[in-house]
């Protein structure tokens, strides 16, 4: 999933196309990409025709406890939109050491036991309200970048 | 009602919301506080209780500073007062790994 932050409100003086920490707009469209997937881990564990899978008895069998889990992984950053495939399958696509860094935090979801994984970077342009209810878990260099990253996570109960 | 007539009250009722955020009419706050079932989750889960808030803070100052033996003693009695916290229970195997 991509937020697209209007073009007045980056900042390209350096070469990492950084966000206005002080933007209205660009805090509140980045309050709601966490907000989204907040709905979205919420919905996953109260859905009738979900939460079916874990009382699936083929299901149980092979993998016991099972139940749909999943993660997501939140950063903020430039990326190079375009299509990608051939003329039979062609995708809309971002491209960025950013997306990875995304791709990465979705991992490490699972490592630490957490639904949400959101970037320092990303955390520091939320709302007051927002960054309230984020809890930093870890500081780590992550490979390909020189900078340690913070990653935060919201308290979520899961049934 | 067709699927394509839902599909475009949805992105209208979308465009609605869009605009009364832009202009403060809504703000995130409320759209966060009105989601029970978000709130519901957040208020269940034991790491949101000040005693642990309160441990976890500083057994992870401790922790980022280096003091890893004060850091995993704190980290510890985080994990008796909630067993199922996945950071707690990362650290702490981390640490213990590299003593």
């Amino acid at each position: 999933m991509v937020w697209k932050f209007p073009r007045v409100d980056i900042d390209s003086f350096d070469d990492e196309l950084t966000i206005r920490p002080d933007n209205r707009f660009s805090n509140n469209l980045a309050d709601l990409a966490l907000l989204g997937f907040l709905k979205t881990v919420a919905k996953i564990n109260k859905y009738a025709h979900i939460l079916e899978y874990s009382r699936n008895e083929a299901m149980l069998e092979r993998i016991p406890n099972y139940k749909v889990n999943m993660g997501f992984g939140l950063h903020v950053g430039w990326g190079i939109e375009g299509a990608i495939g051939s003329p039979y399958k062609i995708d809309a696509s971002y491209l960025s050491p950013n997306v990875n860094i995304s791709a990465r935090l979705e991992a490490a979801t699972r490592q630490y036991g957490v639904s949400i994984l959101i970037s320092g970077e990303l955390q520091e342009i939320l709302n007051e309200t927002f960054q309230d209810i984020t809890r930093l878990i870890d500081i780590v260099t992550v490979k390909g970048s020189a900078v340690p990253m913070k990653f935060y996570t919201v308290n979520l109960k899961l049934d | 009602m067709t699927s394509s007539a839902k599909k475009s009250l949805r992105s209208e009722a979308k465009k609605d919301l869009k605009t009364k955020i832009y202009n403060d009419i809504i703000t995130t706050e409320y759209l966060l506080k009105e989601d029970d079932d978000i709130m519901k989750m957040m208020n269940e889960h034991k790491s949101n209780e000040p005693e642990f808030k309160r441990e976890y803070l500083s057994a992870f100052k401790k922790y980022i500073s280096g003091e890893w033996e004060e850091a995993i003693l704190i980290f510890r009695k985080c994990r008796e007062l909630n067993p199922e916290d996945g950071p707690v229970r990362t650290l702490i195997h981390y640490v213990e790994s590299h003593n």
